[in-house]
């Protein structure tokens, strides 16, 4: 029992904190393979309530973890062995949206698309969208700083956050913005994994609806192909709002789910997506076929309706669900490289997995050169997780060789942790670990997390059990 | 992971792996939506389970109660892109649950042993509407207001028999809205259909059981019910006992929701109904959109008539979920407040304010919502379909 299981240090707080094993279980886990054991949770409504299990936790020497809908594939939100996990699921409203300057103050756990749901009435969203926006937290966006197929012409998270809310791990709240206080330290806030502290409320950037979109499906004979057509539409000067691509394994398993008429015998498609101003749209999509016919495509549709084009969203977003169809379990990669290296490094990740003997599939943002290669097995099998984390290591090293970076948006985490010395020098990493040292002191707050072993005293424990990397 | 408990062994491995642990589910569920608590996810749930099974963790009280708060409106499996099938995990588990701890539900178990002995039920009506009248049955529990005398059916014949269709009455739905019945049957009549009325004796269709687990009693009615004469094509207004229906006599019978078959002569009725000035609100049950696959042809055949609207929530159940709202009035007044809340919403920003009726298909969800205080009539969709039927077609007027 470590800490008597009942908040003492708060009145309101005692009794909220859940020990019960089979809850435990369950918050220890998150989207990764990854698992943590937690000593308690508590379901906090308000800031205060969040600022009385902050100082409990510090007070008593306990670690803490902000979790959200629990949608992360980086490990990014799986407790450390004995902490206190904060859920701030139940903190899900809107406190205000104003039309006029577009902007809404919502609490952490609001889902991404249940926001964009509320202010469609006046014909405004949010605009990072990542594939599990039905589901994930803004909370959750702000701690990875997500991005998601939008993110391409309207920046990831944090283009989109005007101020913070912020309970700091010493109890403390701040607020966070770029008019009242003399750094603008959002910039630090926003993707720090939780290691800062647990926003309570956030104020979001709202944008108008567009008044057209148009939604093209490309297909192509060749992964090659499909590559180089993202790289010459790029360098034409046109930034669509999406710029998506599938490979033939993945089209398929989503095509069975979605029946959206995916091209099921080109090797790879696109989703281009432009909006904007109806003559813009039309004259964009326009060139967009020219280039897509000019790199080779092998078909072409537009989405003849909305529902056409929810539908080809659907696809896209739930594909990573879409591989249980397939095997048991996956591995979803998240590593950026260069877009005139796409082509290379795909044939590379196909090559990896081949010798690992895994199967693979592709789905990524190909507008940014963000790659989502997923590895699927079945763990039931012996020495799978072996080859499936070779495999996982090499594929960073592969996209770090051709100029790239370790994360596109779904963070370190755990997952990666160790793999920060690969890009970062032992400076690099020191310095980091001042930030974090000034914002959490203690090291309580989301320990062990991003920042590898060895690049700050505060960092000495183990790894949660069951977890890899 | 090698260790095997004595629980849940009747569900499928291969049903539990296909759970990747995503969370796609987490907003398409009811009891989630309403706890943000991962015990009360599909998630979750499927987690639980898998692990109980293979005795990584205990059967505890919080354990069968996060399985016992699954409504099983089945939501969360249209929304998952593995494909689980979430029905054939928790049905077993509920099963396993009821037989272990039979004295959990003795109520439950008397209450559902009334409504399938018509007998029963009808002096149990009767009963009730008395009750009703002398004011002792207070507004917000999940009954409507049922009369002492029963309508009669007024066929009126005459069809040609090549369009010959039964009419499931089933249990509830006859005894509480016999209106319903017969508005069913001036429409089917008003197109042509000669209309036979299965009547107390042809059976229950068991769905009440198998929801609440017991899955025993479900599959004596079912096989019962199998083993009826009826005419090939068999109609249901009942969402719940149409998804069952379905089920049970698959390889017999054609079995069709009524909107399912309504909406085939959309055109015919296009020329039958008149227009109406009302607004309807459309509050889908989650046996029609979930199970079925049925949404939006509720909403097209009220569109001849009504202006339409929507709610925005995904056909997130009301909570209703056939004796559920009687097993766990907690969690089911929870998930009710949130639809409510939900639907006033919609009323909020419709224009004009004013929402005339609330349309579902399903005797639970009018009965649950009913009971919420909330100030709008709650019909079935046939019965304003069947009140806008242009004079000549309508049945008061033939008499």
């Amino acid at each position: 029992m470590i800490f008597g299981l009942t908040f003492e240090y708060s009145k309101e707080m005692s009794g909220v904190v859940h020990t019960n094993t089979a809850e435990l279980f369950l918050v220890g886990q998150d989207a990764s393979n990854m698992t943590g054991n937690p000593a308690g949770v508590c379901y906090p409504t308000t800031t205060e309530e969040v600022q009385d299990a902050v100082r409990w936790a510090r007070a008593n020497g306990v670690a803490f973890i902000a979790r959200g809908a629990g949608t992360g594939l980086a490990g990014g939100a799986i407790p450390t062995e004995g902490s206190l996990v904060i859920s701030l699921t139940k903190m899900n409203r809107i406190r205000n949206i104003d039309i006029h300057r577009r902007t809404a103050w919502v609490e952490p756990g609001v889902l991404n698309a249940d926001l964009s749901r509320h202010t469609s009435q006046f014909g405004l969203h949010f605009a990072p969208d990542p594939s599990s926006q039905q589901s994930c937290t803004i909370g959750g966006n702000v701690a990875n700083n997500s991005g998601g197929p939008h993110c391409l012409s309207e920046g990831v998270t944090s283009a989109h956050i005007l101020s913070l809310e912020v309970v700091l791990p010493s109890g403390e709240v701040c607020v966070f913005d770029s008019e009242n206080s003399l750094f603008d330290l959002r910039g630090a806030f926003i993707g720090s994994e939780g290691m800062f502290g647990i926003a309570t409320a956030i104020e979001v950037r709202l944008l108008q609806n567009p008044p057209h979109v148009s939604t093209m499906v490309v297909g192509f004979s060749s992964v090659h192909a499909g590559a180089m057509a993202v790289s010459s539409i790029i360098s034409s000067g046109i930034i669509p709002s999406a710029l998506e691509m599938m490979d033939a394994p993945i089209t398929r398993a989503v095509e069975e789910y979605v029946h959206a008429g995916f091209p099921l015998d080109a090797a790879a498609m696109l989703i281009v997506e432009i909006d904007g101003l109806e003559h813009s749209v039309s004259h964009g999509s326009r060139e967009v076929k020219e280039i897509v016919m000019r790199s080779g495509a092998t078909s072409f549709t537009v989405a003849q309706s909305p529902v056409e084009r929810a539908l080809i969203w659907k696809g896209r977003k739930t594909a990573f669900g879409a591989i249980a169809r397939i095997q048991p379990n996956y591995y979803l990669h998240d590593t950026v490289v260069p877009r005139k290296k796409l082509a290379e490094v795909l044939s590379r990740v196909t090559q990896i997995a081949d010798e690992e003997r895994l199967q693979v599939m592709n789905v990524f943002h190909a507008g940014d050169g963000n790659l989502h290669p997923i590895l699927m097995f079945d763990k039931r099998i012996d020495g799978v997780m072996d080859r499936v984390h070779r495999a996982g290591a090499e594929i960073v090293r592969v996209s770090l060789e051709a100029g790239g970076v370790l994360s596109g948006e779904h963070g370190i985490g755990l997952e990666k942790r160790d793999f920060m010395r690969w890009m970062f020098s032992e400076n690099d990493l020191m310095f980091q670990q001042k930030l974090r040292s000034a914002f959490d002191p203690d090291g309580i707050s989301n320990p062990h997390k991003v920042l590898p072993r060895g690049s700050g005293c505060a960092d000495i424990a183990s790894i949660p059990p069951g977890s890899w990397v | 992971m090698s260790t095997v408990s004595g629980f849940f062994q009747a569900v499928n491995e291969e049903d539990l792996n296909t759970c990747v642990n995503c969370g796609l589910c987490l907003p398409h569920c009811p009891t989630y939506r309403v706890t943000g608590e991962d015990m009360f996810s599909p998630r979750g749930r499927i987690n639980l389970i898998r692990s109980v099974k293979t005795g990584d963790l205990e059967l505890t009280k919080e354990v069968v109660h996060a399985l016992d708060t699954c409504i099983q409106c089945m939501g969360c499996e249209p929304a998952c892109p593995s494909g689980v099938q979430y029905h054939s995990i928790i049905s077993p588990v509920k099963a396993e649950l009821h037989d272990r701890w039979k004295w959990r539900d003795v109520p439950l178990r008397c209450g559902l042993y009334i409504v399938t002995h018509m007998r029963y039920l009808r002096f149990f009506t009767r009963v009730l509407s008395v009750a009703q009248k002398i004011k002792l049955v207070p507004k917000r529990l999940p009954v409507p207001q049922v009369s002492f005398r029963r309508r009669s059916f007024q066929l009126r014949g005459g069809n040609t028999s090549d369009k010959e269709v039964l009419l499931f009455t089933g249990c509830v739905m006859d005894a509480w809205y016999r209106k319903v019945h017969i508005d069913t049957v001036t429409l089917l009549e008003a197109l042509g259909y000669s209309v036979k009325i299965s009547g107390d004796d042809f059976g229950c269709c068991g769905a009440l059981h198998e929801h609440a687990g017991f899955a025993r009693s479900a599959k004596k009615m079912q096989r019962n019910l199998s083993r009826r004469k009826s005419p090939q094509t068999i109609v249901v207004n009942s969402a719940g006992c149409s998804a069952s229906l379905k089920n049970t006599l698959a390889t017999t019978h054609v079995v069709l929701d009524i909107n399912e078959l309504l909406y085939r002569h959309l055109s015919d009725l296009e020329e039958l109904l008149v227009q109406r000035k009302e607004t309807v609100l459309v509050q889908e049950p989650c046996h029609l959109r979930h199970v079925q696959g049925i949404s939006h042809e509720v909403n097209e055949l009220l569109k001849i008539s009504f202006t339409i609207a929507q709610l925005a929530d995904d056909g997130l159940c009301c909570g209703a979920g056939g004796s559920f709202s009687f097993s766990q009035p907690e969690m089911a007044t929870a998930v009710r407040v949130r639809k409510v809340a939900e639907m006033e919403r919609v009323i909020e920003l419709g224009s004009p304010k004013a929402i005339h009726y609330v349309a579902s298909a399903n005797p639970g969800c009018l009965s649950f919502l009913s009971g919420s205080g909330i100030n709008i009539e709650m019909v079935h969709p046939v019965t304003l379909l069947a009140q806008s039927l242009a004079s000549e077609y309508s049945k008061g007027d033939k008499q």
